[in-house]
């Protein structure tokens, strides 16, 4: 399975660099020493950072959503422009008047794979989810923010299983595929 | 900074060595469960991202302050498509193409802005509203113009080439509708060339009709043989001067293409101009407005109809479903006086008129100041407010005459009816019955306004008036015959 999760995280590879710095800028933020930087390990560490144990549910839900969030929020802008323009407008590679090479049909390409690949990379490690649902989940932790946290970490563990199988990519794909069918099939005014 | 090496002895699971140096921990300000020693951690919490993600965060910053500033006119653009395709279930075909020609010329905008500032980007393509909107468009005026037309306007506007992608590719099927047009005109031409100076009643029919259908022999199809029963029907009309040999070919025409309606639905309303029977146009115009609610000037043939045949409530609701659906436009204030006029309500029809004026008076003014400066041409958008805008002003005239204004008449005619004449001839490039009645009421109100100038200048540009306006101006026939009972038909 972890051949599944490297050949997913290659092709997605500007998420895993984004997800690894701003997982590096959370970790010193909230001052936990880092073990080790590099996050180019050929093993389901591969696009995190391998960090000394986090105490406490605030640090540990911190940990788990901010650089996801953040990814997410560099996808947002990426995403929308690239899908309006390819496949709700449905933007060609010619201009369809002059002929010429439109050049913003492959910065569409590329804004649009760099979204998905920021998309997914937004959830953490699962043993790191995984140690979230315990801090949440313990006696120790009172019923508002058991209320108010269930439903975000119980999302951030689905994710990270989704993320450590590779499936997430897997659903990307189908996602684009059903963007490219709608504009093929029924994008179409008329 | 030291990156953190694994160590090359190993260090013993014991919890009082650090696990990253080996050395013995210094417990006094740490929990006995901490892993590092303190100068170790204290280094472990200055650690910095590894370099290579610098160069991927400012690629992906910059593009996606690039995609942020797409985004702003693309939204507004695409708020735009996404309202036209809300229109076009609404059956609401102008104001959808409307919409749709707005986010293009967002797009178009920004990308002359972007080439502006710097030329040397005038080699690419950068901005447009997609391939989706395009083809739209010309689907959109393949319905509310004709098939023909959208032929004519992708082989203009288009790179040939465009044609080979996956979205545009069906707009090749109204080109191949334009060739088939074009080849049966042309081969119609050579045959009525022989005919040229014979008149209407030595014109061998049959013969013509066989060397019609000849025509379409070679490779048949709908198309090919719609366009040969629309020209049996004009040879007919124009052999026979009325309409009884032509309905049979216009029925046949209607059935195998239905639509073509800007070819038919004129012929139909001057058949029941002739003869009355307007059941067939009424049907056939209600399934064109039902198709497209914004076809203003296929509801006003249809309500004009409904007033000539008399049913003057139905015209009178067909003008709210026309107001409903195109607010304020001036054909709604003109049909909407004409039924005035024929209830006898002449002072109901004026006050009308004056709302109609005050709703589009700008607007019309507007149109007439772009039409005497270009001189030229006139916007597609334009040019279907122009044709709207002239019954408005055949109806002023006749609530002037009406009230025996005839020097307001002859101005309003004037000023507004000759300059409409001269501009819709010169667009149709054709002597219509439209420029027909235009002409007609100039004529009629210089004639009793006594403005000989007027008549003479008439006569000079469009040659002579009617029969039925000369029978008029000579008071054969009374105003109120004519505009009020209806006797004949001035519009």
């Amino acid at each position: 399975m972890t051949v599944f999760y490297l050949a997913a995280k290659l092709l997605t590879f500007p998420g895993v660099f984004l997800k690894a710095f701003w997982e590096h800028c959370t970790l010193r933020l909230l001052r936990i020493p880092v073990e080790d930087t590099s996050f180019l390990q050929a093993n389901e560490l591969f696009g995190h950072i391998e960090h000394d144990l986090i105490t406490g549910l605030r640090k540990n839900a911190l940990f788990c959503f901010l650089p996801g969030l953040i990814n997410a929020a560099f996808s947002a802008p990426l995403l929308f422009t690239s899908s309006v323009n390819l496949f709700y407008f449905g933007t060609g590679a010619r201009d369809a008047a002059t002929g010429l090479t439109s050049i913003m049909f492959f910065v569409y390409i590329i804004m649009f794979w760099v979204g998905v690949s920021l998309l997914c990379n937004t959830f953490p490690l699962f043993e790191d989810a995984l140690q979230l649902k315990d801090k949440l989940f313990s006696e120790k932790t009172g019923t508002a923010a058991k209320v108010f946290l269930s439903v975000p970490s119980a999302i951030v563990l689905v994710g990270s299983f989704l993320e450590r199988y590779g499936i997430n990519v897997l659903l990307a794909g189908a996602f684009t595929a059903a963007l490219i069918s709608y504009s093929v099939f029924t994008a179409a005014i008329i | 900074m030291k990156r953190f090496e694994a160590p090359s002895f190993s260090i013993p699971k014991d919890k009082r060595f650090c696990a990253r140096c080996g050395e013995i921990k210094k417990q006094r300000f740490f929990s006995p469960n901490e892993d590092f020693c303190s100068p170790c951690r204290e280094e472990m919490l200055r650690t910095r991202p590894r370099w290579y993600a610098y160069p991927m965060l400012a690629a992906v910053l910059v593009l996606t302050a690039a995609a942020l500033w797409i985004a702003a006119f693309t939204s507004a653009a695409a708020v735009n498509v996404c309202e036209g395709r809300r229109l076009v279930k609404e059956h609401r075909l102008y104001d959808a193409d409307g919409k749709l020609e707005n986010a293009q010329r967002i797009m178009s905008e920004k990308e002359e802005r972007l080439v502006e500032k710097f030329p040397g980007l005038s080699s690419y393509g950068w901005f447009s509203a997609g391939f989706h909107t395009l083809a739209s468009r010309y689907d959109l005026m393949a319905q509310t113009d004709s098939r023909i037309e959208a032929g004519y306007a992708i082989e203009k506007d288009l790179d040939v080439g465009s044609l080979t992608s996956r979205q545009l590719k069906r707009l090749q099927g109204y080109i191949d509708i334009r060739g088939t047009f074009e080849y049966v005109s042309d081969n119609l031409s050579k045959i009525t060339e022989e005919y040229e100076i014979s008149s209407p009643e030595d014109i061998p029919l049959e013969e013509m009709f066989k060397r019609l259908d000849e025509i379409g022999a070679s490779n048949p199809s709908d198309e090919k043989s719609g366009y040969i029963e629309y020209y049996k029907a004009s040879v007919a009309q124009y052999a026979s001067g009325g309409f009884e040999e032509t309905l049979p070919h216009l029925d046949k025409m209607i059935k195998l293409l239905p639509d073509e309606y800007n070819m038919y639905l004129n012929t139909l309303y001057e058949h029941g101009k002739d003869t009355g029977d307007y059941k067939k146009l009424i049907e056939e115009c209600a399934k064109v407005t039902a198709r497209n609610r914004n076809s203003v000037d296929i509801y006003a043939i249809s309500i004009k109809a409904q007033i000539n045949s008399g049913d003057l409530d139905g015209a009178e609701a067909a003008c709210e479903e026309l107001r409903r659906y195109n607010s304020d436009c001036p054909e709604y204030y003109a049909l909407l006086a004409m039924c005035k006029l024929r209830r006898g309500d002449i002072d109901g029809a004026a006050e009308i008129c004056s709302l109609g004026d005050s709703a589009n008076g700008e607007q019309i003014s507007t149109m007439f100041n772009q039409l005497l400066s270009s001189k030229n041409e006139i916007e597609r958008q334009s040019e279907r407010f122009f044709l709207q805008s002239f019954d408005l002003t055949m109806v002023k005239t006749a609530v002037a005459l009406l009230q025996s204004d005839y020097p307001g008449a002859n101005d309003i005619m004037y000023n507004q009816g000759y300059t409409y004449a001269y501009y819709y001839s010169y667009i149709t490039g054709k002597h219509d019955p439209i420029t027909q009645s235009l002409i007609d009421m100039v004529y009629i109100s210089a004639r009793l306004d006594g403005d000989e100038e007027v008549m003479s200048t008439v006569k000079e540009q469009f040659g002579e008036p009617s029969e039925k306006a000369i029978r008029i101006a000579d008071k054969e026939l009374t105003l109120s015959e004519v505009f009020v009972d209806g006797k004949e038909h001035l519009f």
